[in-house]
């Protein structure tokens, strides 16, 4: 009997055991063993003085309270029948999800340098502020992995110590031990990592990220210019009537407001500094370029749209300011964006069709046949409106609407719809006022108390209606 | 002296010797069975229960002749353990000694 042959027949029928204590008593016969040569002893020679495995286990078990037969309880219970049910069905797709989505997160935290440019290019502040922010975010996401990865390796190791178990029983005690006591982080202990060092990597990641984009977002509001190019695009106007404008905008804060020139003026950021060729037409541009964004004249030569797509996505929406000469008139003015705020300072349209999916939707001193509001998440704010039909349509967000007078007009008529949020309407003068909310207070009141409307209907699901106007 | 007297005093005899200097498994082993002859694996999981019971600690130590052994030291829960044991046995042998005396 070689030495080996004797620890693991000593560790055999050790096996009642917990790893632990079998391997203390374990360490004793091997410092007996490391000992010998320089004591002049040959392993035999040491195996001649020890007892035999048995009767050294019986000892020690006897010591340990432990019968002997206790030991076959360590054997898993589970035929082998039922492990390959559990196979067929569990394990045959669990173990290779496992790996592979384990895999692929893990090979996801390599694009570390991708993310970075990623978000350098789309002009996170500046490249510090991307690589600070890239780092933080990659240092929690590597700690996250680290346990994914620990977890995965111990489920792995005991489906594979419960098959050897069930198929051999105890016979390969020592290689079953080995691999169920294989801890990732008994490894990552001897390189230093400790889980208290990796519990402090991830909270200064947390805590570094968020200030970062904490602080991006209060320096860099989208109405300032971080890292693009301001560009601007001047129209003539030939005539201050009739004319319409539309926007179509991805990614875009617009405001609408007049201005000194008697031009239409456009101006927005551009983020991404490229060249844009363009030809001028009698009132507009042509962009040959258009998937990122057009400018060009409908055939009556009156209508005037402009479009921004695919334009800086998260980090820096453009900011668009559409100025118009003071006096224009429009027929239609409609403003969209898919995220970004609008807001329209005292225009003058026959219609007026605002909508966004994300973001606040404001309107100052504006003066419309009728109004259309709508936007997914944000709030919407009317001040100073005079307007024959308002439709006004969100899902989150305040409503808000304060001096909205068209009394005079027949059907004038205010319709809102809300889900989630508070609607407050003040001195509106309506002939015809329906609120609907979901889950918030709907509250309308006048301070003209005179004034009595054809029909009010208010109306929540959850929330208080309140309201002094009479009808 | 049979088996079962010896092991219950073999606490004791361990505590004993690795206060009067620190010891190696062996060692300790040896040291018992020069005197009250036991075998080498009734010793191994006391050391190793006076471990986890906490009144001795280990420590390694490089030794002039192959590689650091595991020493055990008593500590200070070891010391006043050992006095409780000793109490208990000097009481012991004077209750039985009584007892063989008033006989005899």
């Amino acid at each position: 009997m070689s030495r080996k042959q004797f620890i693991s027949k000593l560790s055999y029928h050790l096996s009642a055991l917990n790893i632990e204590e079998r391997r203390e008593i374990i360490s004793f016969y091997e410092d007996r063993f490391n000992n010998a040569v320089y004591e002049g002893k040959t392993d035999e020679d040491i195996i001649s003085e020890l007892e035999t495995p048995e009767e050294i286990a019986r000892n020690v078990l006897s010591e340990y309270g432990i019968q002997k037969r206790v030991k076959e309880q360590r054997v898993e219970p589970t035929s082998i029948l039922g492990i390959l049910f559990f196979d067929l069905f569990i394990t045959s797709w669990l173990l290779p999800v496992l790996v592979t989505v384990t895999g692929a997160l893990t090979m996801s935290w390599f694009s570390y340098f991708a993310t970075f440019s990623v978000f350098f290019n789309f002009g996170f502040g500046t490249a510090l502020a991307a690589f600070i922010l890239s780092t933080a975010v990659f240092a929690v996401y590597l700690v996250f992995i680290l346990y994914l990865i620990a977890v995965v390796i111990k489920l792995v190791l005991f489906l594979f110590t419960w098959h050897v178990r069930v198929f051999t029983g105890n016979k390969n005690i020592n290689l079953i031990d080995r691999l169920e006591s294989f801890n990732l982080f008994d490894e990552l202990k001897k390189i230093k990592i400790t889980h208290k060092l990796l519990g402090i990597i991830a909270l200064t990641g947390v805590v570094v990220a968020v200030a970062s984009v904490g602080i991006w977002r209060t320096v860099a509001k989208p109405t300032e210019l971080i890292n693009g190019t301001i560009e601007t695009h001047e129209f003539e106007v030939s005539d201050l009537e009739n004319y319409s404008l539309s926007t179509l905008l991805s990614n875009a804060a617009v405001d609408v407001e007049y201005g000194t020139s008697d031009k239409v003026v456009v101006t927005f950021n551009n983020y991404d500094e490229a060249e844009i060729t363009y030809t001028e037409l009698t009132n507009g541009l042509d962009i040959e370029d258009k998937t990122r964004y057009e400018f060009w004249d409908n055939v009556s030569g009156m209508d005037f749209i402009i479009s921004l797509l695919n334009n800086d996505l998260v980090f820096n929406p453009s900011h668009m300011t559409i100025e118009v000469p003071v006096g224009i008139e429009f027929a239609e003015l409609e403003i969209h964006t898919d995220n970004g705020e609008i807001d329209v300072e005292g225009m003058n349209a026959t219609i007026l069709d605002i909508s966004t999916a994300n973001g606040t939707l404001s309107l100052t001193g504006v003066e419309a046949d009728s109004i259309k509001s709508v936007t997914v998440n944000g709030e919407i704010t009317f001040d100073d409106v005079f307007a024959g039909t308002v439709f006004i349509e969100s899902v989150n967000g305040e409503i808000e609407l304060n001096d909205i007078n068209t009394a005079s007009i027949d059907g004038a008529r205010l319709d809102i719809t809300l889900v989630n949020g508070e609607i407050t309407v003040s001195d509106a003068y309506f002939k015809r006022v329906d609120i609907e909310n979901v889950n918030g207070n709907v509250s309308y009141f006048n301070t003209d108390r005179s004034y009595i409307a054809e029909s009010v209907q208010l109306e929540t699901v959850n929330g208080k209606e309140s309201s002094n106007v009479g009808y | 002296m049979g088996a079962q007297l010896k092991k219950g005093v073999l606490d004791l005899c361990v505590l004993n010797i690795v206060l009067k200097e620190d010891s190696y498994g062996y060692d300790i082993y040896q040291n018992i069975n020069s005197d009250l002859e036991i075998s080498e694996s009734t010793i191994y999981p006391i050391l190793r229960k006076l471990v986890k019971e906490g009144y001795c600690e280990t420590y390694l130590k490089e030794s002039n002749e192959g590689p650091p052994r595991k020493y055990f030291k008593i500590t200070k829960l070891g010391q006043t353990k050992l006095e409780v044991l000793r109490s208990e046995w000097n009481s012991f042998i004077h209750t039985v000694n009584n007892m063989l005396g008033s006989e005899a």
